[in-house]
């Protein structure tokens, strides 16, 4: 007897396949619900850094320290109207990509998905990431779409809208290079064979940094300038200082001349307009061949040093990925109105009446912290109980949480080892850690039944 | 407030003295300043002078700067423009406006203004010569003495 002709098989395609019109509209229901923060602020959450994204979309220019991928995209999908419609969209693209990811372990279904978005929205960091408009929303974006990618099927134009997606969440960030790689890895060992999609995504990220860079700075490179970020790093964490100490003056630095103002904090050394980084009157690119020579001789120097250093960093990391620090209106005055006032005025005035102006946003996002952080160690010893599932069976949803896992690590490693540490970094993806747990309670044993091991 | 801008086009400065004169009575004297790109020597003419920055740094460091004068001196208003991109020799590059009830605050103030912007304003600069030439612009010890007599302790008869 065919599934089509028994009356239990019928029944469950008819929940596998629910109608389409709300197929269709889970993902923007989904959305709907993931950018409630932005709504109690009266306009979409921005950060410093946004101002200077929207310089490179709007004039447009090259920023010396960001990708051309998130900026030209604010510009694109504002349509020059309001910067709603990108906050909007991107809550879209985090919905989707729940959607493809929850397809790995059973078929989606619309209901579900809007109770997952609800639930998600209403006790993780999630939302607040949708409703921000940097590139911090991406990182998991990534991260899920290369388990899509990785670890499930899709149809073909799924497979073409994931990949693409993935590719410019990947290029979104720097950072996110070195989350993908170590996805993917975790992708490859988990199926035993090679990632070609995820690959295809990365690759397509890689090849358009080094196009756009090329073009752009004129310097072929993932990230032309990226030495002053890690001459950051290694002056705050000490061992660059040393070499510096060592090395001046015969080494004929430029540095050598700032040395006494060389602190052990490197958001100090690249964003204080006083630091000897913006001080020095050496162009960025002469800079920044120095800072390259520096961090060389400092790492062949003190290779423990600048290791422990960098563990140590992401392991804080790790632990640091609590909401608030970009809820503040610290600079937004200086670096976003004046933009937005230029270029999309009617939005100057909705944002002047918002509630992260009147600095009233973090308090909002404090109230909720001891939900997050219930939720948090809640995934995390849930996903721990996964993981040994899959040492009595392996199962789709261990492979999730293990990527997940890697992901979580790798963005610490990225950006507290490499960069610095900042509760933002971590809190854009550590709500992830809820997703398996959160898919698995929605499995009832039928539907468990009922799913393919790679729904398609 | 101080009123900071950064940008590409040219500015007006009589339409900015009279915003920063609108509705005020208070007001005895604006000292002002407009620094034009200079098209050096016959032996060695400049074509053109390109300034590069970083948005919403460069801000935060003339509000820094402007902030700086506003606690130095009883201000009723002040206004820094600085351009950036693409200048030819005779192009206004920046604009300095400080108001005071009194001339001498006021004409100190733009001093002082002028002085730390052209050391401390963090914008990368690049001449390029007539012959094909290009270098980046250093610091030169004349302003680096010009913003130095600012430093503290600045003369008294400045001081608020």
């Amino acid at each position: 007897m065919s599934e089509a002709s028994h009356p239990r098989g019928t029944a469950l395609r008819q929940r596998a396949k629910p109608p389409r019109l709300a197929t269709w509209a889970a993902v923007p229901a989904g959305a709907a619900l993931l950018i409630w923060p932005a709504l109690l602020n009266g306009y979409p959450i921005l950060f410093s850094d946004t101002g200077g994204l929207l310089a490179m979309g709007f004039e447009p220019s090259m920023g010396w320290d960001k990708p051309f991928v998130y900026g030209p995209l604010l510009a694109l999908l504002s349509a020059h109207l309001t910067l709603w419609l990108p906050t909007a969209a991107q809550a879209a693209l985090l919905s989707y990509m729940l959607w493809i990811t929850q397809a790995l372990v059973r078929p989606p279904n619309p209901a579900r998905h809007v109770l997952l978005c609800a639930i998600l929205a209403a006790g993780t960091a999630a939302p607040w990431i949708a409703s921000t408009l940097m590139p911090d929303v991406f990182t998991p974006i990534a991260i899920l779409g290369i388990a899509a990618l990785g670890l499930g099927k899709q149809s073909r134009a799924q497979t073409v809208g994931t990949a693409a997606i993935t590719a410019v969440a990947i290029a979104s960030h720097l950072s996110h290079l070195i989350v993908a790689s170590a996805c993917i890895a975790a992708a490859a060992l988990l199926r035993r064979t090679v990632p070609w999609r995820p690959l295809t995504s990365l690759a397509a990220a890689l090849t358009f940094l080094l196009v756009s860079n090329a073009i752009g700075h004129g310097r072929p490179g993932i990230s032309p300038y990226g030495s002053v970020f890690a001459l950051a790093r290694l002056i705050a964490d000490g061992p660059a200082r040393d070499y510096l100490d060592h090395a001046c003056p015969a080494a004929g630095y430029r540095l050598c001349a700032w040395r006494d103002r060389l602190t052990a904090d490197s958001d100090q050394f690249l964003w204080d307009p006083d630091s000897p980084f913006w001080q020095d009157p050496a162009p960025l690119p002469v800079f920044a061949a120095e800072a390259a020579t520096i961090v060389r001789e400092t790492v062949l120097t003190y290779p423990a040093r600048v290791l422990a250093g960098a563990v140590r960093n992401a392991v804080r990391q790790l632990g640091r990925s609590q909401l608030g620090d970009t809820l503040v209106a610290d600079y937004l005055t200086e670096a976003v109105l004046p933009r937005l006032q230029r270029w999309l005025p009617a939005d100057a005035s909705s944002w002047t009446r918002s509630l992260q102006t009147k600095g009233e946003l973090p308090m909002k996002a404090a109230r909720l912290a001891p939900l997050h952080v219930a939720l948090l160690a809640a995934g995390a010893a849930a996903c721990a109980l996964i993981l040994a599932s899959a040492l009595r069976r392996p199962n789709p949803l261990a492979d999730l949480t293990a990527l997940v896992l890697i992901g979580l690590a790798a963005n610490a490693l990225a950006t507290g080892a490499l960069s610095t540490v900042h509760d933002r970094y971590e809190a854009r993806v550590a709500w992830l850690i809820t997703l398996p747990p959160l898919i698995a309670l929605s499995r009832s044993p039928k539907n468990a039944e009922a799913r393919a091991p790679n729904p398609s | 407030m101080a009123t900071i801008r950064v940008q590409s086009e040219p500015f007006d400065t009589g339409l900015e003295l009279a915003r920063l004169l609108a509705g005020r009575v208070d007001v005895g004297g604006i000292g002002a300043f407009v620094g034009v790109v200079r098209g050096a020597s016959a032996a060695d003419p400049l074509q053109a002078l390109t300034l590069e920055h970083y948005p919403g740094m460069t801000e935060r460091a003339l509000s820094s700067i402007a902030a700086e004068a506003e606690s130095r001196w009883n201000l009723l208003g002040c206004t820094v423009i600085h351009r950036y991109g693409r200048l030819v020799p005779g192009d206004p590059i920046v604009l300095v406006l400080a108001a005071s009830a009194h001339r001498e605050p006021a004409l100190a103030a733009t001093s002082f203004l002028i002085d730390w912007l052209k050391t401390r304003a963090p914008f990368w600069k690049q001449e390029q010569h007539r012959d094909g030439s290009a270098h980046w612009v250093e610091a030169r010890a004349d302003d680096d003495a010009a913003a130095a007599r600012w430093d503290p302790p600045f003369p008294a008869a400045h001081a608020r």
